[in-house]
């Protein structure tokens, strides 16, 4: 079936180019209205020194104010430009206007020259949307004029009914459609420019791009040590759990003995697993990312880090009761970071003299106690991210912490029960 | 007779289990454990056992290159079944290709387990005949080799039935030959690929595109 021409127009109005023209055209508009206040603000700063209302405002007068009035519009949509508040603005109306994206990049770190870019933007926006409407008052001016002009230089009747044919109307209309196609075209070439230059004046520098990218990166990092702690502890818990119950399934009638002793460590595998899935899934809830430095840190290894703050100069007397490597899996993990901080606090604050550590562990908890002088240096120090963090991790599983001085030691201690809080 | 196993893994609770299930059987006997690639090595030379079952993440040694050193120091190596956690793997390949006789994923039930030690043992029949597919199909052949030009038509025969995962007495009966016949062209076919077993035979047959490994 063939198709009819007014379908194929009514198919242009919908297309594609309709639709970016119309969204180019808001776009200037907003430029447009943003210009006339800059105008109207450029023309009460330059046109007070005048004192116009005193002197016979001439031709000449007229035009070198009105010349004035532009020029500080302009400085004065540069300076807004320069505002960060006014760049990000600028970006959310090209994304939806020019459907322009630009990689999220951290606004903190905006630097000076990508403002003086967005500045540049800024006044470009401003006037191209004021040409357009400079054209577009034009257009209008010359289509209402078409019939002053068609009834002869007497008429004054500027009215559409003052058209006495036909003729005259297919005129005035005719000269109404070149209008609206001339703005049209002026508007799509307006928005190209504005497309074209709208990535090296509005968009990250690459230095921002760099820091973007390293940022994506570290996420990527923290994201893969995530799938590979749950892959190292929960995988592998599950293999281990497996080939016991099969191997109990195999031996149940021969060997009761090792079927009750596979079972009891099933319990422990799942349990010391599900609280390792837990860690894992607090830290993908909290959006935090788990620390690269210690991965699997544990309190069976506390002499790795009494090693190191002793080689620092500090003098850690430290007592272990109880079986480490029978702790929990997540327990044994915030228990060693919980030591770490302690000992990381007491070797940039500490005073002088020996730091007592003393970990306990029993049947249904494991305690931890830091003990050590305070420093002569009497300045308070604020708590640090370093304690508030560790608070989280123990009140996490159902622990507590106080830290605090007491007479002329500071202590620090944690109790986190070895069960699992539900 | 007996078969004689050493068991390798760095998890206690996983050798204990082995242990386990693989003793509960009358002709399997566990002879020795060992903790990480070193002492496997240690062992195989040792205890001399017919089948070394070794986990491939391993501490100090891990079990592709306890696989390798083995095979290159032991004039009778023991057969060698790597266990894996997760399938798929290219380490499997690797191993393969190395001459591990075959590979097992800890998930595994026991009963499969303790197959697994018995055919390995055996020697007569390739493991996993669609996993060494799979993978040839994923890893795609590095060395051309005309195989087809090097081996006699009967022995061409025989090792497209070894890679359909076939035994020596069902490769006998397919060919209408006598069980000690096949063995003459294993042997053959083996000296002139240069493979060390079946495994590594099938794998040169699938890399030199002698056969191919479908979808």
């Amino acid at each position: 079936m063939p198709r009819s021409p007014s379908f194929s127009l009514f198919r242009l109005f919908r297309s594609h180019t309709a639709d970016r023209t119309l969204r180019r055209g808001l776009l200037l508009a907003l430029g447009a209205a943003s210009c006339g206040a800059y105008l109207l603000a450029g023309a009460a700063l330059v046109a007070a020194p005048w004192r116009l209302d005193e002197q016979p405002a001439t031709a000449g007068l007229v035009q070198l104010v009105l010349v004035q009035a532009v020029l500080a519009a302009g400085a004065l949509a540069f300076a807004a430009g320069l505002v960060p508040a006014v760049r990000r603005a600028e970006l959310r109306v090209v994304r939806v206007l020019l459907r322009v994206r630009f990689e999220p990049v951290p606004s903190r770190s905006v630097r000076w020259q990508t403002r003086l870019r967005a500045g540049v933007w800024h006044v470009l926006h401003v006037f191209l949307g004021a040409a357009v409407a400079v054209a577009f008052l034009v257009t209008l001016s010359v289509i209402a004029s078409v019939p002053a002009w068609l009834s002869g230089p007497a008429g004054h009747d500027l009215a559409p009914w003052s058209l006495r044919g036909p003729l005259d109307f297919m005129l005035l209309a005719g000269t109404a459609l070149i209008g609206v196609l001339a703005l049209g075209c002026l508007v799509g070439a307006a928005g190209a420019l504005a497309d074209r230059l709208v990535r090296p004046l509005l968009g990250p520098s690459s230095a921002e791009l760099l820091a973007a990218e390293r940022l994506i990166a570290a996420d990527l990092a923290a994201r893969s040590r995530l799938s590979k702690e749950v892959h190292d502890s929960v995988g592998h818990a599950l293999t281990v759990t497996l080939m016991q119950a099969g191997g109990a399934e195999r031996l149940l009638d021969t060997d009761p003995e090792f079927v009750r002793e596979m079972l009891k460590s099933i319990q422990q595998t799942s349990r010391s697993a599900l609280s390792d899935l837990d860690h894992v899934l607090s830290l993908l809830k909290d959006g935090t990312t788990p620390a690269p430095t210690v991965p699997h840190g544990a309190l069976t290894d506390l002499d790795k880090l009494i090693g190191p703050v002793t080689a620092g100069g500090l003098t850690v007397r430290h007592t272990v009761i109880g079986d480490a490597a029978r702790l929990p899996a997540a327990v044994s993990r915030v228990g060693y970071r919980v030591v770490q901080e302690a000992l990381t606090n007491v070797l940039r604050h500490g005073g002088p003299g020996v730091t007592e550590l003393r970990v306990t562990i029993d049947e249904t908890a494991i305690t931890i106690e830091c003990v050590n002088p305070l420093s002569t240096n009497q300045r308070p120090v604020p708590p640090g991210m370093g304690l508030t963090s560790m608070r989280h991790q123990v009140l996490a599983l159902g622990g507590d912490l106080t830290a605090g001085a007491k007479g002329s030691q500071w202590l620090l201690a944690i109790r986190l029960p070895l069960a699992v809080p539900r | 007779m007996t078969t004689r196993v050493v068991v390798a893994d760095d998890e206690p609770m996983i050798r204990t289990v082995l242990r386990k299930i693989l003793d509960a059987e009358p002709d399997i006997c566990v002879v020795g454990e060992a903790e990480n690639g070193r002492q496997a090595v240690e062992l195989a030379g040792r205890l001399r056992p017919d089948v070394l079952l070794m986990d491939v993440r391993m501490p100090e040694l891990d079990g592709l290159d306890a696989t390798e050193l083995i095979l290159d120091i032991e004039r009778q190596p023991p057969r060698i079944l790597l266990l894996t956690i997760f399938d798929s793997d290219q380490y499997v390949y690797r191993a393969l290709c190395a001459g591990a006789t075959g590979f097992l994923l800890k998930r595994a039930e026991p009963e499969q387990i303790v197959h697994a030690v018995r055919v390995a043992a055996l020697g007569d029949t390739l493991l996993f005949p669609a996993s060494i597919r799979e993978l040839a199909a994923r890893y795609r052949p590095r060395r051309p080799l005309a195989i087809s030009r090097q081996l006699t038509e009967r022995e061409a025969d025989v090792l497209r039935l070894m890679a359909q995962g076939l035994t020596n007495s069902e490769i006998a009966e397919r060919l209408y030959i006598t069980v000690g016949t096949v063995k003459t062209h294993i042997g053959n076919l083996l000296t002139k690929l240069n493979a060390r077993d079946r495994t590594q035979a099938v794998i040169a047959a699938y890399e030199s595109g002698f056969i191919t490994p479908g979808p």
